[in-house]
């Protein structure tokens, strides 16, 4: 995942066969170990013929591309399915609580990998310090979704060292509304609390 | 690989980390010889303090000569547990220092670590925690990414050091029976990262000339081949790679206000290592890296 075969090749997403193919013998001819003469730099460029030979691989014969097309019907369009909705909310739950090791095995169960998808693997590789992952997986998900400010922001985050400040802080986008409201309201609780009223009678 | 922390100057006036850091130098020359008291590092002070933290010991102390501060009479931390473990934590990641740079070295070097190595033979013997030793079978696995696998991903390398502290810390849970909160943990897997990637940084122009292994090199790679001038290459390296340390030091602060909770008196010094001496010292490797020119390094004769 951290390779984005579209980055390796220089190319932008959704180019065509005949780009891909130009964009690689380019890259073949410029990292050639031949070019190189001492040892150790030649070693280097067969690590990059390596990941180029791989990257142009993916993208000829689909493997890519096939995954991303199959996720764009929940991308497109917001209005997830409503099982889709629950998993992530369940997900969210579980990252939220810091049992990240569960979260992760139930995304990787799921066969969906969707822009949302992306995003919550990201955000649980960027907790385990896999920070260049996460950010790969943040970027995969804007792509997939690009109108989505929370992904977007997420990317931004890990780029300029603010991500966990910024969600500790409860600086939560558009999208969490509700827990806004729900966050709201038990601040507000706890305040009337202490005055001696009582907001919500429950708790 | 041990000695980025560094309280800063104008906090000296920490005197909890001093007299942690006094009573672990004497537990040091008291079980391995005079000698091993070189090997102190401020590292594992800083987790020997966040140990005594959590203990919820009163802090007891006394005051004590020693030989470097002869006439002035020093604070020192009644020696304790904590201490006895520090050590032993010391004793074992300087013996595996020492085995990487028989590995590593060539010549005069080598074989004079390779005695310091035999000197210290016996001290394996005379550590109690058995389960320490079990990190020299981790330190080989990272010695194997280094080597064999050579390993380009700078968050594996480096997660694996990070591991390394973690698990220290856990052995600390259940052989000194303290209750360690989660994110103690993921502090001290951070703050290992956070070591390795300080070593990488300050290594990366004389690994470079050498050609020596470090992921910050690999993983850069592309600059590599496009045949930058080394100066300017250390400088795109750097820029490259600033982020991940900004999104580190992040991440270690918002652990640290997770168990900020639990330090009772040593909260506030804590805090200072933490919140101001580790990102100060952070941008002081960068420079190092980046203005060091050639001339100086040799002679600083590494």
């Amino acid at each position: 995942m951290a390779n984005n075969p579209y980055k390796v090749l220089g190319v932008k997403p959704g180019a065509t066969k005949k780009e891909i193919k130009d964009a690689y013998n380019q890259l073949v001819k410029k990292y050639h170990p031949d070019k190189y003469k001492e040892e150790h730099m030649k070693e280097l460029a067969e690590q990059k013929m390596k990941e180029i030979n791989e990257a142009y691989d993916t993208l000829i014969n689909g493997n890519y591309n096939e995954r991303a097309a199959g996720q764009s019907y929940s991308s497109s369009n917001d209005g997830q399915s409503s099982g889709d909705y629950e998993f992530y909310q369940q997900v969210r739950r579980l990252i939220q609580a810091g049992r990240f090791s569960e979260a992760q095995n139930l995304l990787n169960d799921s066969k969906v990998r969707d822009a949302e998808w992306y995003y919550l693997m990201g955000v649980i590789n960027v907790q385990y310090g896999n920070y260049n992952e996460g950010r790969a997986l943040f970027e995969r998900a804007m792509q997939l979704n690009p109108e989505n400010s929370e992904y977007r922001a997420a990317y931004q985050q890990t780029l300029n060292g603010t991500f966990f400040s910024r969600r500790a802080g409860h600086a939560r986008t558009d999208s969490d509304q509700c827990c806004k409201v729900c966050a709201t309201l038990y601040c507000m609780d706890c305040c009337c609390e202490m005055g001696g009223g009582d907001f919500i009678s429950c708790c | 690989m041990f000695g980025y922390i560094r309280p800063l100057v104008s906090e000296f006036d920490n005197y909890l980390f001093k007299s942690e850091y006094c009573s672990l130098c004497k537990t040091l020359g008291g079980r391995y010889g005079q000698l091993s008291r070189f090997l102190i590092s401020y590292d594992i002070t800083l987790l020997a303090l966040v140990l005594s933290s959590l203990k919820k010991e009163p802090f007891q102390y006394r005051y004590e000569n020693c030989l470097i501060h002869p006439v002035k009479k020093r604070r020192i931390k009644l020696i304790g547990e904590v201490e006895d473990f520090s050590a032993e934590v010391t004793a074992v990641m300087f013996r595996n220092k020492f085995l990487d740079q028989i590995r590593d070295e060539k010549g005069i070097q080598k074989s004079l670590y390779r005695s310091v190595y035999r000197m210290t033979g016996n001290w394996e013997k005379r550590i109690k925690n058995k389960k320490l030793l079990m990190l020299n079978k981790s330190l080989d696995e990272i010695y194997l990414l280094e080597t064999v696998q050579k390993s380009s991903d700078v968050d594996v390398v480096s997660n694996a050091f990070g591991s390394i502290l973690k698990r220290i810390m856990m052995i600390a849970a259940d052989s000194l029976s303290i209750k360690i909160p989660v994110s103690v943990y993921d502090f001290s897997f951070l703050l290992g990262k956070w070591i390795y990637l300080m070593d990488a940084f300050e290594d990366l122009r004389k690994d470079l000339r050498k050609w020596s292994y470090n992921p910050l090199i690999l993983s850069n790679k592309d600059l590599l081949l496009d045949g930058i001038e080394r100066d300017d290459l250390i400088q795109d390296i750097v820029t490259n790679e600033k982020w991940r340390l900004e999104l580190l030091l992040d991440h270690m602060y918002d652990c640290f206000m997770r168990f900020e909770k639990y330090l009772g008196v040593y909260n506030y010094e804590i805090d200072g290592i933490i919140s101001r001496a580790i990102p100060v010292m952070t941008r002081r490797i960068l420079d190092k890296t980046t203005k060091t020119t050639e001339k100086e390094e040799e002679t600083d004769g590494e």
